[in-house]
């Protein structure tokens, strides 16, 4: 997107969402669920997401949750692939398709599961500090 | 990476189509829209922030002020969460009364936003027959509460005033006069070439992104999804409600959404009144400590409440979340994207019956 020179200081308002009462419960599930520094992936969000997509950052969580729930699929899951690549979409597809692949070639190749998953929010972390 | 934009094309914060500052920025190739962001921010009220230590006779008034257009359900979903926290029950007739005011306020509500849209798209007559229309509905929320906008209706443990008896017969002669009306201007929506031509097929908001996104309300209705929280309401279930529901997920479709709604609302008002049972409007309690989340349905959708009192029932924790958030980002991020032409950006974004007010809460 283009950015203008009055929209550069946007993120204080844009703190200030992420930081709000019901916002602050949902970034720091996800940041439990990564086991990342919380600050760190409110910076992440800021720099990523425009402001009404920030506000509805928890609106999207419950969506997931339910597309979750329903799911089968133990490793995308505990990584959270469809949460960051669609429901809110931090990280490109070939980025989490690759995240993936590596973990499967993990477990393939004699790592156990947890060790793999493990590796795998490693690597999702390692895309987000690039930023942060 | 070369960009295959040909321009960025900012609307907003100010513009004569928009009810409130929002800034709509668009990236374009030609006149199709590829990308679409929202930036607000221009009107932030701060106002949970400002709940947190007073007590609910305070928060009560404040969370009414949230939003000027849907006031009434921010009224009533934050007593019902209050009254759910302290276990305090609200009398029948007092269960029925609120639910007159709320429809009452769902109609005014989506009056204005099919008037906004028809003066985007330029039918100016039609946009003054609805706003002419919506007075008649503000005109029975003034008979009822005393009020038009901030109408303060919904207490502890019931509701401030009754209904009379007179006041009943000249509620039911305006929704007759609403019913009239409306029919005629559905009849004049629904059979505009230039309004087919305008709305028809233009802002598509799939099922799918639809849940992705978390639309709510008229937005996600018109997108075939099955989802109104008056079905989980224990006064609407008893009254037999059933969402309306529509499947061509456009423009056109959220706007004969919230017109089917309004239809839908005068029936309720009126089997309100035909069932309205005898008894007190108020049954007393005390606000006491706890917490609970309590969902209403609000003219644009989902409104949820999180609140924690204290044992002297002030507000130590609250968080709103309002439909307003979730349409405008389904609208941003969806309904934008391959959107053909500049003046279709507008009549978009109106469509989705944004609240700059309920987002910037």
């Amino acid at each position: 997107m283009t950015e203008y020179i009055y929209e550069k200081d946007l993120f204080g308002m844009k703190y200030r969402i992420v930081t709000s009462p019901i916002h602050d419960k949902v970034i720091t599930c996800l940041a439990e669920c990564l086991d990342m520094n919380i600050q760190d992936l409110r910076k992440y969000l800021i720099e990523n997401l425009d402001m009404s997509f920030l506000e509805n950052i928890p609106a999207r969580y419950n969506s997931w949750r339910i597309y979750d729930a329903k799911s089968d699929d133990i490793i995308s899951s505990k990584l959270c692939m469809k949460l960051f690549s669609e429901y809110i979409p931090v990280l490109k597809d070939n980025e989490i398709k690759e995240i993936r692949e590596k973990v499967d070639g993990m477990i393939k190749s004699g790592v156990t599961q947890d060790m793999a998953i493990k590796q795998g929010k490693e690597m999702i972390r390692e895309k987000f500090s690039k930023w942060a | 990476m070369k960009k295959t934009v040909d321009v960025s094309l900012p609307i907003g914060p100010v513009h004569p189509c928009f009810k409130e500052p929002a800034r709509i920025k668009c990236e374009t190739a030609g006149e199709r829209v590829l990308s679409a962001e929202v930036e607000l921010g221009y009107v932030k009220k701060g106002i949970e922030r400002i709940m947190v230590g007073r007590p609910w006779q305070e928060v009560m008034f404040l969370a009414e002020r949230i939003c000027g257009i849907c006031s009434v359900i921010h009224n009533m979903v934050f007593i019902e969460t209050v009254e759910r926290i302290s276990n305090i029950d609200v009398p029948q007739r007092a269960a029925y009364l609120r639910v007159i005011v709320n429809e009452l306020d769902r109609i005014q509500s989506h009056l204005l936003a099919n008037y906004s849209y028809c003066y985007t798209i330029e039918h100016e007559t039609l946009a003054m027959y609805l706003i002419n229309l919506r007075e008649t509905a503000l005109d029975q929320l003034e008979l009822i509460t005393g009020a038009r906008i901030t109408c303060a209706y919904i207490i502890p443990g019931g509701v401030r005033f009754d209904l009379k008896q007179e006041d009943s017969l000249k509620l039911s002669s305006a929704m007759d006069k609403i019913e009239e009306d409306l029919s005629r201007f559905t009849a004049i929506f629904e059979g505009g070439p230039m309004i087919s031509l305008r709305s028809k097929d233009v802002g598509i908001l799939t099922r799918d992104d639809a849940i992705v996104s978390h639309a709510v309300g008229p937005t996600a209705r018109a997108s075939g999804l099955n989802a109104d929280q008056r079905t989980n309401h224990p006064t609407y279930q008893k009254l037999g409600f059933k969402p309306v529901v529509m499947n061509s997920c456009d423009n056109y479709a959220r706007v004969m959404m919230r017109f089917k709604e309004v239809f839908q609302s005068i029936e309720l008002i009126r089997k309100c009144i035909k069932e309205l049972p005898e008894g007190v409007i108020r049954g007393g309690g005390v606000v006491g400590e706890g917490e609970f989340t309590w969902i209403g349905e609000a003219p644009r959708g989902e409104l949820t409440y999180h609140v924690k009192t204290d044992k002297y029932g002030r507000v130590i924790e609250i968080g709103i979340q309002t439909p307003s958030i979730m349409n405008i980002e389904a609208c941003a991020h969806h309904m934008l994207k391959g959107v053909d032409s500049a003046a279709d950006v507008t009549s978009t974004f109106i469509s989705s019956d944004p609240c700059i007010a309920c987002n910037e809460r």
